[in-house]
């Protein structure tokens, strides 16, 4: 079983089984299922099933060049492409100690600021906020509150036209290269993102009002935060790998605090601390352990909601740091391209060279950790790559077991609800999450 | 308000039979296209549908006998029950399509145009059957698009 054998739950009686099974976990990226089950009141099984097929990707990238990586790569998902060309281009460039321009590494936060907007607004407007709102779908929240709905999908739209820019096309991006770009934009490609950047502001700003004041379940779940902290930037590409424990590890050292294992009944390897237990990443971690270095704007907007604490300790309340984070991504990409200037040297020059090359930077959804080790002819022997969905697979199922006793004594339809909301707090990207940490292969004579 | 007809060509050509919607429609005469707006889209999303139209909207579909032709309004397929086994990473043709209606307040006009496919894995090849019905399908296009035409004008 997962997610905390034996852990009580009032509310049943001590012969009763309550069982909860979703077949197919709908508004979430990828093809996943949970059960929660529950006998005399106590949890007997708490999981998140991850049944979406494995795709291998660690062993794809195997025997090639870095360049060819950072294409493979951005295929793991159609919503944060960007997020694993980041990881994967920072870790070849610390290994070869590449010196990419300034203005290169103002672009990639430009980049990742595009790809933050488009995933962030997705997740809110038409996945998360119907669950708050008691509305099956984004279709049903469009008929009730059009408005709503048009400012998500303009978001996304800007987020979009970010990402086309600077990445040649909005879905899997293709200019990212070791030491920098295969083109810089031109001054005037950026100078037209304007216009739609300040509305973004805008209406980031009121993504923020309105999420804050959506209905929220209570929950209580302090579970252990990991994200990326820089001394002068919101965590995107840079920084040291810190936790709400104490924990301070430099980008390419997660293996020094972190484990994946292979969990039964999953295609996701879960990924754990050392010591075993389980923790959290993603907007709510970056906020909490980063927000003194959140744009000034979405510093205000967080203040204004007063909702800092909640974020920290209640997973329904994700949606207001991932708002937040959209002021910051809109905020600070407005400002990049207001004073942008094309790179001097749009793609720095480097030399391949044996070692481990390894680095997180973070995606959407959280810490995204890669490593690589690559051989005397400059390609890849060997791949480890750890999405942001199997590192909080193990704090989803201990929230599941958290939200169990207030899901009990409520009719059916309502419990489901609540749980599916629950798992969607965390925006899951299934897709990206499987990966088996082994294939073996048993044969009978 | 109707403007120019929309002719949006759905489909990834680098997935067998999904390419079949590009491949039929390069088999159209070029007068069968002018005067309208032809989009490309690998996966249809919900802001090509929010101003102009009416549309022409031609995907390859699972279901039926490979080959077979599935001409439908709009209104229909934005009825049908979404298939709860698509990919997640998009919303599903019927709810992209509600969606859009509901954003426009009011229903959408065009006709769905497919081709059933048998293949969608890796690869530029088409399946035989769906080769083989191509000229039809060029043709349903053909007639699609003639129609919201003529009801434009």
């Amino acid at each position: 079983m997962h997610g905390g054998e034996g852990r009580g739950a009032a509310g049943a009686g001590a012969t009763t089984e309550r069982r909860f099974d979703v077949g197919q976990l709908t508004r979430v990226e990828g093809e996943g299922s949970l059960r929660l089950r529950v006998r005399g009141g106590v949890v007997v099984e708490a999981r998140l099933a991850i049944f979406e097929a494995p795709r291998y990707f660690e062993r794809l990238v195997v025997g090639r060049r870095p360049d060819d990586v950072l294409d493979i790569v951005a295929r793991i998902c159609g919503i944060c492409p960007v997020a694993y060309q980041m990881s994967a281009v920072h870790a070849f460039e610390a290994l070869y100690r590449v010196d990419v321009d300034p203005a290169v590494r103002t672009l990639r936060r430009l980049l990742y600021c595009g790809e933050w907007i488009e995933s962030h607004a997705l997740h809110v407007y038409l996945l998360h906020a119907p669950d708050f709102l008691g509305f099956e779908s984004v279709v049903a929240l469009a008929q009730a509150d059009r408005g709503a709905v048009e400012r998500g999908l303009a978001l996304k739209k800007t987020g979009n036209a970010i990402v086309a820019l600077l990445g040649g096309r909005p879905i899997h991006p293709v200019s990212v290269r070791v030491g920098g770009f295969s083109r810089a934009p031109r001054p005037r490609e950026m100078a037209a993102l304007r216009p739609a950047l300040e509305a973004a502001v805008e209406q980031a700003l009121e993504t923020v009002r309105w999420v804050a004041g959506l209905p929220t379940p209570d929950l209580r779940q302090a579970a252990r935060l990991v994200a990326l902290r820089h001394p002068d930037d919101y965590p995107m590409n840079e920084g040291r790998i810190v936790s709400s424990d104490g924990l301070d590890l430099p980008a390419t050292d997660w293996e020094a605090a972190f484990r994946e294992e292979q969990v039964e009944g999953t295609n996701a390897l879960h990924a754990r601390t050392l010591d075993g237990g389980a923790y959290l990443v993603g907007p709510a971690a970056r906020v909490t352990l980063a927000g003194d270095r959140l744009h000034p704007l979405a510093a205000e907007a967080l203040a204004a909601t007063g909702l800092a604490e909640e974020i920290r300790v209640n997973p329904y309340r994700s949606i207001v740091a991932r708002a937040v984070e959209l002021v910051h991504a809109a905020a600070e990409a407005r400002d990049i391209v207001a004073g942008y200037r094309a790179p001097e040297t749009a793609l720095a020059t480097w030399r391949a060279r044996p070692g481990t090359a390894a680095w997180a930077t973070e995606a959407p959804r959280g810490l995204l950790f890669h490593r690589y080790e690559i051989d005397e002819r400059g390609r890849v022997a060997e791949a480890r790559i750890v999405p942001p969905t199997s590192q909080n697979q193990a704090a989803i199922e201990e929230a599941l077991v958290t939200v169990a006793p207030g899901v009990l004594d409520v009719p059916e339809e309502t419990a489901r609800t609540r749980i599916e909301q629950l798992v969607r707090s965390y925006d899951p990207c299934i897709s990206c999450a499987t990966h088996f940490l082994d294939l073996t292969v048993e044969r009978e004579p | 308000m109707s403007g120019p007809v929309r002719l949006l060509v759905l489909g990834e050509s680098q997935r067998g039979d999904d390419g079949a919607p590009a491949a039929a429609v390069r088999l159209l005469r070029r007068s069968a296209l002018r005067g309208v707006d032809v989009r490309r889209c690998p996966a249809l999303e919900v802001d090509a549908l929010l101003d102009g139209g009416p549309f022409v909207i031609v995907d390859a579909v699972r279901g039926p006998e490979p080959g077979t032709i599935v001409e439908q309004p709009l209104g229909a397929v934005a009825a049908l029950p979404a298939d709860p086994s698509g990919s997640t990473h998009a919303l599903p043709l019927p709810a992209v399509l509600t969606l859009a209606a509901a954003l426009r307040r009011r229903p959408l006009e065009g006709r769905f145009v497919g081709v059933a496919g048998e293949r969608f894995g890796w690869g530029q090849d088409l399946s035989p059957a769906v080769r083989a019905a191509l000229p039809v399908l060029a043709a349903s296009i053909d007639r699609a698009l003639a129609g919201e035409v003529e009801r434009c004008a």
